[in-house]
């Protein structure tokens, strides 16, 4: 009996007690957080440091209505700091601030251009041990300094973190591919034979109006920027990817001008190994297409029309694509992941594949086939001007 | 230390408890009822029956005088206001001064009252009484004791008539579509409402009486054959042990019979509507009706019994089915709403999306308390204004309506005493608490036990706090059937989560029902339009020839 008792008596404290051990653990009253949304590394001068910034959306009272000087207070807290380390950065942050930062909700790490150029594996240590830093934070490149992208006062969104965001997340409904995340980013860069990218976005400014522009993406090799894609070059690397949906193809011919709009476009990349030891990849992609708008192209028949752009749309995304590689070639960066697929084909042939990959890649022949369907051509069939050239 | 002053705490209680046991025990020993003998003399019988009512100024002696050239001598005593005045003249007093019989044959003594009981009074209910107790309780109960010169016995005839509330509307368990009639306080009545919606023989009422000084008539009522007799048995023996001095509602049976009398969740069902009751016996149910109560105890109760209304038997399935879901959800949100939302906003902020967080964030920024005590306080208000809207009468409620809504809604939240986000909470476990009347005791203690443990511990807590309501309830039983029986079986699940069609329905839940449990013919779907079957007859004759 005396025994039971004790039994009873002991585990009824010990679970009383391990209530209390982990009692009010990791609580955070909200009122006592600061909601990182966006954190900006670069260059400092001191080329050992760094420049830390922070934006902190800012949290207002919806009670105090008679402050009307509130609403026109700035809806962000910027924070700077110089430190060795990302850590010893947010460290001082903490200790200067009336409030814990909270790094959950931090929507983006934009890198100065500078930075990146001199390298960023030494830095992107913290985003990717931190539990609290997310593997799902958008990774950027400013081109200039990051902190000015940062500060962006913007229109359209109060918070420039927020912005940044909310536009990756409208791309990414056009390819998957315009979304870097940290995981993407810090994979490729294991990776060895892979170049990460990262968007790259510019602060403009007119007439006393800040705007942020998406400007290209950056490349990047051994964890060193080496140079850039501009946009054109982006929608190549894009439909080279595939699974493309919503976007616009640009064409150009001495008849008119034609924009196309993508409902579908599929790639699927094949690897052989040449006789002479090189790869080849052959892309083959299969796009859906509907006609957006049209200019010009007077006196032609929809009949005759349409074998006419279908092939003009072949040969715009043929070129798009192409120009890309060659790009990509020049810089010998792998942004496409060829090396991923060779070695998915050809794991025997990889190993000694891979140490050579530097000189493979520039040698890489590419075949781009393009199959086009333009199922419909919108609400209306001819153009006004082809209508009028008929009568 | 302490560890030693917690075992001789638990100690000193389990010795308590023996204890007690022990003195319930000789008491009931002491106690004998004593049995009063009757006398010859009528006055000295009266004398003793008033002594043994405490000489009460509502006992009425009324003595009449009867037989040829009125010679013989006799009493009516009854309570004044139980007994219904015109059948106590039309039923004995009429009867017997109006009776001229033969003076030759005139019986005498015992053979007298049974000539009076067989033949004279008017009355369906007349027994003969050797002991004067037995005529006292039988006054006490409404009836009238009939008291003769020279016997040593006396006859208590029905005559029951007090004032009773006649059959209306419950004002707990409203429908919409559905018959609308309540118990009320009068057992006969009750037992009656059931007896006409099950008109069968096998429905089967028992009486007990329990209570030393209420004398509460009990009705036990089961369908004999579809019952488990174990479990009939066992609600007789554990109401046949009962040794208390009253009984005033079915509460006080339901508390003393229950199989978990310190688990939040009840175990003995009620009802306050006789299609209801009716509906459980069917399914193999013990009913306890109770006299001076509408409420009729069922048993055994499982957990899903909570989220069957009637009216999900009398609309059509689908649309029965989708409001028992939103029933789950209700009761779910009642319970879990709080503490999720405390676990969210004071643990887990990377699990709201960023502009919720935001907006959020905004309403809690400036208030001074953390949400914790935010949300008890608010659903601490709630509670003191829905218990004083009970109380209240009618026209004060309203203004206190009025006032909770202003003043806890709109000028806290101006205030910025809480944020809004709170009061939407609370709100919404406000209300969704109503959606399960029947667990809405339970819901709320639950609701308490998971806010602390979301305030220390976050979703950990919340999770291991559900964990263990469900083991609980996995290990709670009503009357030895399983309280999640209902979500055991596949003939039981036709009726759980969703209420499938009638005709598909065609067993009795398992475990409950016992011998006859099959409730319907095999599967009789809706007949299809006449025309189709005409011609599948037409067929069938066609090949038949």
């Amino acid at each position: 009996m005396n025994r039971r008792l004790k039994l009873v008596a002991s585990v009824m404290l010990l679970s009383m007690l391990m209530m209390l051990l982990s009692g009010c653990w990791d609580n955070h009253e909200l009122d006592t957080l600061f909601i990182v949304t966006g954190i900006a590394l670069d260059k400092a001068n001191d080329s050992e440091q760094l420049d830390i910034s922070l934006q902190i959306g800012k949290t207002k009272s919806n009670v105090s209505d008679s402050d009307k000087s509130n609403s026109q207070q700035a809806s962000t807290i910027q924070l700077k700091t110089t430190a060795y380390t990302m850590m010893e950065g947010l460290m001082e942050f903490n200790r200067d601030s009336s409030r814990t930062l909270l790094l959950h909700h931090n929507q983006v790490l934009l890198l100065g251009s500078a930075l990146a150029e001199q390298g960023i594996k030494d830095h992107i240590d913290l985003f990717l041990r931190d539990h609290e830093a997310r593997m799902e934070v958008l990774v950027m490149i400013a081109d200039g300094r990051a902190d000015e992208v940062l500060s962006a006062k913007l229109d359209q969104e109060k918070i420039s973190g927020v912005f940044l965001a909310r536009e990756m997340q409208d791309l990414y409904a056009v390819s998957p591919y315009y979304k870097i995340r940290m995981l993407d980013f810090a994979s490729r860069l294991r990776d060895g034979t892979t170049s990460p990218i990262a968007p790259i976005v510019a602060l403009k400014e007119t007439d006393k109006k800040q705007e942020i522009k998406f400007n290209g993406f950056a490349v990047f090799k051994d964890g060193k920027m080496i140079g850039r894609l501009n946009n054109d070059e982006v929608l190549g690397y894009v439909w080279a990817m595939g699974n493309v949906k919503q976007c616009g193809v640009v064409t150009d011919s001495d008849l008119g001008r034609a924009v196309f709009h993508i409902i579908n476009l599929d790639t699927e990349r094949d690897v052989t190994l040449r006789p002479d030891g090189g790869v080849r990849v052959t892309l083959t992609v299969d796009a859906t297409l509907n006609i957006g708008e049209l200019r010009g192209f007077n006196g032609m028949t929809p009949k005759d029309l349409m074998p006419y752009l279908v092939d003009l749309a072949q040969n715009e995304i043929r070129r798009k694509i192409t120009d890309t590689f060659v790009t990509a070639q020049t810089l010998n960066a792998d942004i496409y992941g060829v090396g991923t697929s060779v070695y998915r084909e050809y794991p025997k042939e990889w190993k000694e594949l891979k140490n050579r990959w530097n000189e493979l890649f520039p040698d890489t022949e590419l075949d781009v086939q393009v199959k086009v369907h333009i199922p419909t051509t919108g609400q209306i069939v001819k153009s006004l001007e082809m209508e009028g050239s008929k009568s | 230390m302490f560890l030693r002053f917690i075992i001789r705490k638990l100690r000193f209680l389990s010795k308590n408890r023996h204890s007690v046991c022990d003195n319930t025990t000789e008491s009931n020993n002491n106690e004998q009822p004593h049995v009063s003998t009757m006398k010859k003399q009528i006055h000295e019988n009266l004398d003793c029956l008033k002594d043994m009512l405490s000489g009460s100024n509502d006992l009425k002696i009324h003595p009449f005088r009867f037989g040829p050239d009125p010679q013989l001598a006799g009493a009516m005593v009854f309570i004044d206001g139980l007994v219904d005045n015109a059948t106590l003249t039309e039923a004995i007093l009429r009867p017997v001064t109006g009776w001229q019989p033969d003076k030759k044959t005139f019986p005498t003594g015992q053979e007298l009252m049974d000539v009076l009981a067989q033949e004279i009074l008017c009355s369906g209910d007349v027994r003969t009484a050797s002991s004067l107790s037995e005529l006292a309780s039988g006054c006490l109960a409404g009836d009238t004791a009939v008291l003769l010169d020279g016997c040593t016995a006396g006859l208590v005839v029905s005559t029951k008539g007090w004032d009773k509330r006649s059959v209306s509307e419950p004002q707990s368990e409203t429908v919409v579509r559905g018959p609308r009639e309540g118990f009320t306080e009068n057992l006969r009545t009750n037992t009656a409402m059931i007896r006409r919606k099950i008109k069968n023989g096998q429905l089967c009422v028992t009486n007990m009486t329990v209570g030393r000084k209420t004398q509460t008539d009990i009705c036990l009522i089961y369908l004999s054959g579809v019952a488990d007799p174990k479990v009939v048995e066992t609600v007789k023996y554990r109401i046949g042990r009962l040794d208390v001095d009253s009984i005033l509602e079915s509460g006080y049976i339901e508390e003393y019979i229950e199989d978990a009398p310190f688990s939040p969740f009840a175990t003995v069902g009620y009802s306050e509507k006789p299609d209801v009751v009716a509906g459980r016996l069917l399914e193999g149910r013990v009913a306890v009706v109770v006299d001076g109560t509408p409420f009729v105890l069922t048993a055994p109760m499982l957990f899903i019994e909570s989220f069957q209304t009637t009216e999900d038997y009398y609309t059509r399935p689908l649309y029965a089915s989708m409001m028992r879901i939103i029933r789950f959800f209700g009761y779910f949100i009642t319970v879990f709403a709080p503490a999720i939302f405390i676990a969210l906003t004071a643990f887990h902020q990377e699990l709201i999306p960023t502009t919720l967080l935001f907006t959020i964030a905004n309403s809690r920024e400036g208030t001074p308390f953390p949400v914790f005590l935010e949300t008890f306080v608010m659903l601490f208000a709630f509670e003191i204004l829905r218990e004083a809207g009970i109380r209240l009468p009618r026209p004060v409620g309203q203004a206190i309506s009025i006032v909770g809504a202003l003043i806890m809604g709109d000028a806290a939240v101006s205030a910025g005493l809480v944020g809004a986000p709170v009061v939407i909470v609370v709100a919404i476990t406000a209300v969704a608490s109503f959606l399960v009347p029947n667990q809405s005791d339970s819901a709320s203690l639950l609701r308490v036990i998971m806010m602390v443990l979301a305030a220390f511990v976050g979703f950990y807590g919340v999770s291991m706090g559900f964990l263990a309501v469900l083991l609980h309830l996995g290990s709670l039983t009503s009357f030895g059937v399983p309280y999640f029986d209902g979500f055991a079986w596949m003939s039981n699940l036709q009726d759980s989560v969703v209420r499938m069609p009638l005709w598909s329905m065609i067993r009795r839940p398992k475990d409950i029902a016992h011998g006859d449990i099959t409730r319907r013919r095999f599967f009789i779907p809706p007949m299809r339009p006449y025309t189709l079957q005409d011609e599948d007859d037409l067929e069938g004759e066609g090949e038949h020839e």
